[in-house]
């Protein structure tokens, strides 16, 4: 799979962006040029120099180093997301997969509803209801989103179930939880992948957003989505302010689309 | 058909009960306790006597199932009580006040989405693999990477502040809408788009349009006649969807254009605590959302002659 | 005799991916006026493909050599709204699933009047007349609710009926019949067979029947032509091409064939 997947160019270049992203996400302190909340008010506004590659904000604040700080909330907030997620899913899928029956049945019946009602009123429920701030964000997030991990990986469990050789571990007798981790999960991790690497977009622009409302990351922490929502406020002064953080979103939430789809594309040759 | 719709509308009944009880309980995951909220809120010193007075006054010693109902009962009055933030103004008024701008705004996007990605979908599976065919692609996926708030200040900023064509928020000008409108359209534009163009392509692998081409019909009678109809048909259930999504993505779009809308109410809510707003916006959401579900589900039955019962 | 329909060194290629594979190989036959031509070949020989072929109904990602001559018209030079002119008025076509070749969202009358609009120049009302009297001559009971219902709650030999009777109003020169026995069942064969040869007999038309069913091919062509791997590997006139087979593959089919009617025999006894 790995292998088919570097001579997939668009795959390669995705993946090259997002782990240098993260990269320089890490490693924020050694590479930005300077402290992201070191106000300045003679240097509101600075062009681009030497000092601030990106010019400052109207804090006199370096935009690239706040760009690159921003990074660690945006990607490994949502990756928490993600993983949150994919572990509820997986325990409520395995649970729905395994027992069926009426247990079964009703988390199914939840699993519905959760998926057809709008997503984003439901975090707007959460946040609403727990408070301002990105803990609440995440746990709004995971609330949504469990559903489709569960449902996933309940018709997965199903269907691999029933295989010659699950059907023959459990002839010679072995226990639940080692034909789950051993034969399901690695055959069920695939697909989660590739859902998780869709969804991993969708994820970083619901969290931006909500910090552009002012409900997620809060100020002064750099995050890319309050960053454009500092910026529209001086939209008709200060018009380029928008564009790097935009840029970044844009560059990052493509980057785990294509991947995504790429991904697909080769765990599942038929859908070409 | 009227045996269906019957039984389709009485399911309506459990799932606004279910929804209303969702409503009612988040109010529960509130970390404070409800009654000193609404003191602080209104800058009261929420002393222990001051909150048993306020716990009274809510009603919030009664017991749990009583307390649903007593809710339940006003609701059905559309009785949502007075808002934390401002004493004298009750919920209903202030929901009522801000919804028909977000109607309003919900409507022209709704139209917007319908008449650009019909057209759109159709030309783009009609002509599969053109360059208008790649270059929509290529800008579907950028719509769906791009956060649309930062498109709405981009419009903004390229309509309203650098070509002074069309205000920049606000709904009291002539025009104000057409930015909101077409911020909140774009996103699902994409979506709506990408949907249409795939319906349509399968449909045209179909073995009746096949049988249609036999017949010598025309290429455009065939695509326009029934493949678009088919394919709309497998829509149509995305689509009404869509209303709702409309309705609860203005919150955005709301916020950067100060629309005067429920979404911008919502925001403000969240920001001041006004957890009985908060509560009647997501109970209408909800009740939006099983009507949506439930004028779509009719329509679907009605246009598709195969679910018909037997005559 | 004169040869109504002529194909030449006809060669199809897919292209899948760059890839082009081979799926007609340089086949030549003509068709004679009023008779019929039989295509027997088993599924994958090339036979739809060839007939899908003629009347351009392939898509893009097939490429097609040779000529096909129809009454001097040579079809793969034509233009598409020549072509379109043929399909239908000239060259009508019944397919194999009559249960899938309706479109499910319109009533039966629709797709019957829209035809014979489109192909015979007249107003809605005389299509309108024209359908019931097409069920009509079909011996369809109940014709006028017939025509109301929608495909899926007609069953699939009611749909080929009403296919045969839209394509003979068209009064075509050639009908091309692509496996018209395989969505039908067993009992009902003979039923559909009658009714192609009542066909032959009553209407002036040529005829190209296609089936892997070498029987139904035998009773009802004038001509054979055998078909295996996209290439023709016998041809000729079908009562001598089943006394004398010259290929290989011929001969396979008339003793599949032979064992099959022997078992049926023991069994029926």
């Amino acid at each position: 799979m790995i292998k088919k997947l570097m001579r997939d160019k668009i795959a390669l270049i995705t993946l090259i962006i997002i782990l240098s992203t993260m990269l320089i996400g890490i490693f924020a302190e050694e590479i930005a040029p300077n402290d992201p909340n070191k106000t300045s008010i003679t240097q509101k506004y600075a062009q681009r120099s030497q000092e601030f590659p990106l010019g400052t904000d109207h804090l006199g604040r370096c935009i690239l180093s706040r760009l690159i700080y921003g990074i660690r909330p945006t990607i490994f907030l949502s990756m928490f997301t993600m993983l949150c997620t994919i572990i509820l899913g997986t325990i409520v899928g395995v649970t729905a997969g395994y027992t069926r029956g009426i247990v079964d049945e009703a988390i199914m019946r939840i699993v519905d509803v959760m998926l057809s009602f709008p997503s984003q009123v439901m975090i707007l429920a959460v946040v609403g209801m727990m408070g301002v701030g990105i803990r609440n964000v995440i746990i709004a997030s995971i609330a949504i989103k469990w559903a489709w991990y569960a449902r996933m990986i309940r018709s997965s469990v199903i269907k691999y179930n029933d295989r010659n050789y699950i059907l023959y571990s459990k002839a010679i007798g072995a226990s639940k939880g080692f034909i789950i981790t051993r034969h399901m999960l690695p055959n069920i991790l695939s697909e989660v992948i590739v859902l998780a690497t869709l969804d991993m977009g969708w994820v970083i622009l619901s969290i931006s957003t909500l910090s552009f409302l002012g409900l997620g990351v809060q100020a002064p922490t750099a995050e890319w989505g309050a960053m454009l929502s500092e910026a529209k406020n001086v939209i008709t002064s200060h018009p380029k302010q928008m564009l790097a953080p935009g840029f970044a979103i844009l560059i990052l939430v493509s980057s785990f689309n294509m991947l995504g789809d790429s991904l697909r594309d080769v765990l599942d040759p038929k859908e070409v | 058909m009227g045996k269906y719709i019957i039984k389709r509308i009485l399911i309506v009944l459990p799932m606004m009960l279910a929804v209303s009880f969702i409503a009612f309980v988040l109010i529960n995951l509130i970390p404070a306790e409800p009654a000193e909220v609404a003191l602080r809120v209104n800058d009261i010193i929420p002393t222990e006597e001051a909150i048993e007075g306020m716990r009274e006054e809510l009603g919030l010693n009664k017991p749990y199932f009583q307390r649903y109902f007593d809710w339940l009962r006003n609701v059905l009055r559309l009785d949502f009580g007075n808002s934390y933030v401002n004493k004298n103004r009750t919920v209903i008024g202030e929901i009522s006040r801000s919804l028909p701008a977000t109607l309003e705004l919900a409507t022209v996007s709704l139209f917007i989405v319908i008449f650009v990605s019909i057209p759109i979908g159709v030309l783009c599976a009609v002509f599969k693999d053109s360059i208008f065919d790649r270059i929509v692609r290529l800008l579907i996926f950028i719509g769906t990477a791009m956060p649309n708030y930062w498109i709405g200040i981009l419009l903004i900023w390229l309509f309203a502040v650098k070509l002074e064509v069309l205000p920049t928020g606000g709904n009291k000008e002539e025009g104000a809408i057409i930015l909101p409108a077409i911020a909140l359209s774009l996103t699902y534009i994409s979506t709506y788009v990408r949907l249409i163009r795939n319906n349509m392509l399968e449909n045209m692998t179909e073995n009746y349009v096949f049988y249609a081409k036999v017949r010598g019909l025309k290429e455009r009678k065939i695509i326009l006649k029934h493949v678009l109809r088919n394919s709309l048909q497998s829509s149509i259930t995305a689509l009404g969807m869509s209303v709702v999504q409309l309705v609860s993505g203005t919150v955005v779009i709301e916020n950067i254009f100060s629309w005067p809308g429920v979404g911008r109410l919502c925001i403000s809510s969240i920001f001041n605590r006004d957890y009985p707003v908060i509560q009647a916006y997501i109970l209408m959401m909800g009740i939006l959302f099983i009507f949506c579900n439930l004028i779509v589900d009719i329509i679907h039955h009605k246009l598709d002659p195969r679910l018909h019962e037997v005559m | 005799m004169k040869e109504i329909l002529k194909v030449n060194h006809l060669e199809v290629h897919h292209m899948d991916h760059k890839v082009s594979t081979n799926i007609i190989s340089d086949i030549s036959f003509s068709l004679e006026k009023n008779r019929c031509l039989g295509i027997v070949g088993e599924s994958g020989s090339g036979k739809s493909i060839t007939c899908k072929a003629i009347l351009g109904l392939l898509d893009k990602d097939f490429h097609i050599k040779g000529e096909v001559i129809f009454n001097d018209i040579h079809l793969l030079k034509a233009d598409k709204r020549k072509i379109r002119q043929i399909r239908g008025k000239e060259i009508s076509m019944i397919l194999q699933n009559p249960m899938t070749s309706f479109d499910p969202l319109y009533p039966i009358q629709e797709q019957m009047t829209e035809t014979f609009i489109e192909n015979l120049d007249i107003s809605k009302k005389e299509a309108l007349g024209l359908s019931l009297k097409t069920l009509e001559n079909m011996n369809i009971l109940h014709p006028k609710d017939v025509l109301k219902k929608y495909p899926h709650q007609l069953s699939g030999g009611m749909l080929q009926r009403v296919m045969i009777g839209t394509a003979l109003t068209l009064k075509p020169s050639i009908i091309i019949a692509d496996e018209p026995t395989t969505a039908v069942d067993a009992i009902n064969v003979a039923k559909v067979m009658k009714e192609f040869s009542g066909i032959k007999e009553k209407h002036n038309t040529s005829m190209i029947f296609i089936s892997h069913d070498l029987g139904a091919v035998a009773k009802i062509s004038d001509d054979i032509l055998v078909m295996k791997d996209g290439k023709i590997v016998e041809k000729g006139e079908t009562q001598y091409v089943l006394r004398n087979p010259r290929s290989e593959h011929t001969r396979y089919l008339i003793n599949t064939r032979k064992a099959l009617m022997d078992k049926f025999h023991q069994i029926v006894g």
